[in-house]
């Protein structure tokens, strides 16, 4: 009786339509996100579930490289000293914190002198995670939208420009560095004042659509224009590295060297709305 | 069991890469360990539970690179199903074929994302990095047969595991009671 009851559930043909059914579905489901930019609930509640871990190893990372560097620069002077070598080995950990901690302090300042220096409210944030990828430039941050991140909001350092917030969730958002190749900033040159659009390379800018009648030279600073009305104006963008020889076309061939080291981002600044939430 | 461990081990590798192996000297590359595992799925699991992780580790890849949604899913689900087919053909668990196959995917997954990408906006592409896809490729070469040693134990680990439960359970109750 059992045996037949068993044997009536697991019907061959119900179980055929029901995983080609669920089939359908994961096959639908997963060929519509392609090429979409929005985050979905599925996408929202994997960047919950793995921020968290990213969180830890980024802070394990940092305290390990910090200990690391602040070492390389003790190795030389324990050699002048025997005697001290002992002491100091005991105190680099130690040391390596202390100095940590003021360099983060340092750091934080100069985010806050930002802060002030900017009209729109503020909002520093930590890198936890960075782009594996060969073919994209993106960053991963410990502020959400409950702390008032939207997507669209300009990110920035003290050095410069650094992205745009293109995914949010509850508690992290994801970063399009301005050396993505889907990035695109409106700057001008401090000097000649040319207009024109920074686009990422992968690795540094190049700059576009500068006409060629404009006076462009070697280590001119690019600042934001403020036109498309994302970047407030007057950030700096980078330095020119390259004027293209070429004489053909009406624009400048330009490359631009990035004014932020993106190996070295730990903190990060969003300029949020007037009205966000974290205001 | 499997299924949950290898999921755990997703998500560590998924954290690792965009964490601490960023922070490595950049002649160490950056090893997808995240790809090894999944072309391991592709051998060792059944299609379903193997599906539902190529999914779930596609969408946290998403999340934390790139700027298209879809394209990882989409590259690994391809690259599942590649492994899988091919595994009914030829004995892919023995370890000298490893090699060969992990490199011949991970070409072929980067290859789609680029192509994608490339499609979906043309005027945003990045060059081709020959040298520095060949030396993720070469890393990968190194680590995938330990990678895949660790895995397989792993995996029977957590057999036995699943073993010794089912062996309890089946004592509940009267187990020497006739059965009717």
């Amino acid at each position: 009786m059992a045996y037949e009851r068993r044997k009536k559930k697991s019907n061959p043909v119900k179980r055929f339509f029901l995983v080609a059914t669920l089939a359908a579905l994961a096959v639908t489901a997963v060929v519509t996100t392609v090429g979409r930019k929005e985050f979905g609930l599925s996408h929202r509640l994997v960047f919950e579930a793995l921020g968290p871990a990213q969180s830890v190893f980024a802070r394990a990372t940092e305290a390990v490289t910090g200990l690391w560097r602040h070492y390389l620069d003790l190795v030389g002077v324990s050699e002048e000293n025997d005697r001290l070598r002992q002491e100091i080995k005991r105190y680099i950990a130690i040391n390596a914190e202390y100095r940590e901690a003021v360099a983060t302090n340092v750091r934080l300042n100069q985010l806050l002198d930002l802060a002030h220096s900017l009209e729109q409210p503020v909002l520093t944030a930590h890198v936890i995670g960075r782009d594996p990828a060969l073919w994209f430039k993106t960053i991963t941050i410990d502020k959400g939208i409950s702390a008032g991140v939207e997507k669209g909001m300009p990110v920035v350092t003290v050095e410069g420009v650094v992205g745009q917030v293109i995914n949010v969730s509850p508690r992290f958002a994801k970063v399009l560095l301005a050396t993505d190749p889907n990035s695109a900033v409106d700057a001008i040159l401090q000097t000649s004042r040319a207009l024109g659009i920074i686009k990422g390379n992968g690795q540094g800018y190049r700059m576009d659509y500068v006409l060629r009648e404009k006076e462009v030279a070697k280590d001119d600073l690019v600042v934001t224009s403020g036109m498309g009305g994302v970047f407030p104006k007057g950030l700096l963008v980078g330095r020119i590295s390259e004027v293209g020889k070429d004489k053909r076309g009406m624009f400048h061939t330009i490359t631009v060297q990035p004014a932020v080291d993106f190996r070295e981002l730990e903190y990060v600044t969003i300029i949020l709305k007037a009205n966000s939430l974290a205001e | 069991m499997r299924f949950f461990i290898f999921l755990l081990l997703g998500v560590l590798f998924l954290a690792l890469q965009t964490t601490v192996l960023p922070a490595l000297p950049s002649w160490m590359g950056a090893p997808d360990l995240l790809f090894l595992l999944i072309v391991f799925l592709a051998i060792h699991l059944k299609a379903w539970p193997g599906v539902l992780l190529v999914v779930l580790f596609g969408i946290g890849s998403e999340v934390v690179s790139g700027y298209f949604l879809g394209l990882y899913t989409v590259a690994y689900l391809l690259v599942f199903f590649i492994v899988k087919g091919l595994a009914v053909h030829f004995d892919l668990t023995a370890l000298n074929h490893q090699p060969p196959l992990v490199v011949l995917s991970y070409l072929f997954a980067n290859a789609f994302i680029y192509l994608a990408s490339f499609m979906l906006a043309d005027e945003n592409a990045v060059p081709w990095a020959w040298g520095a896809i060949l030396q993720r490729v070469l890393i990968l070469t190194i680590l995938v047969v330990p990678f895949s040693r660790l895995f397989l134990a792993l995996m029977v680990w957590c057999d036995r595991r699943h073993r010794t439960y089912s062996l309890f359970s089946r004592k509940r109750g009267n187990y020497y009671k006739a059965r009717v």
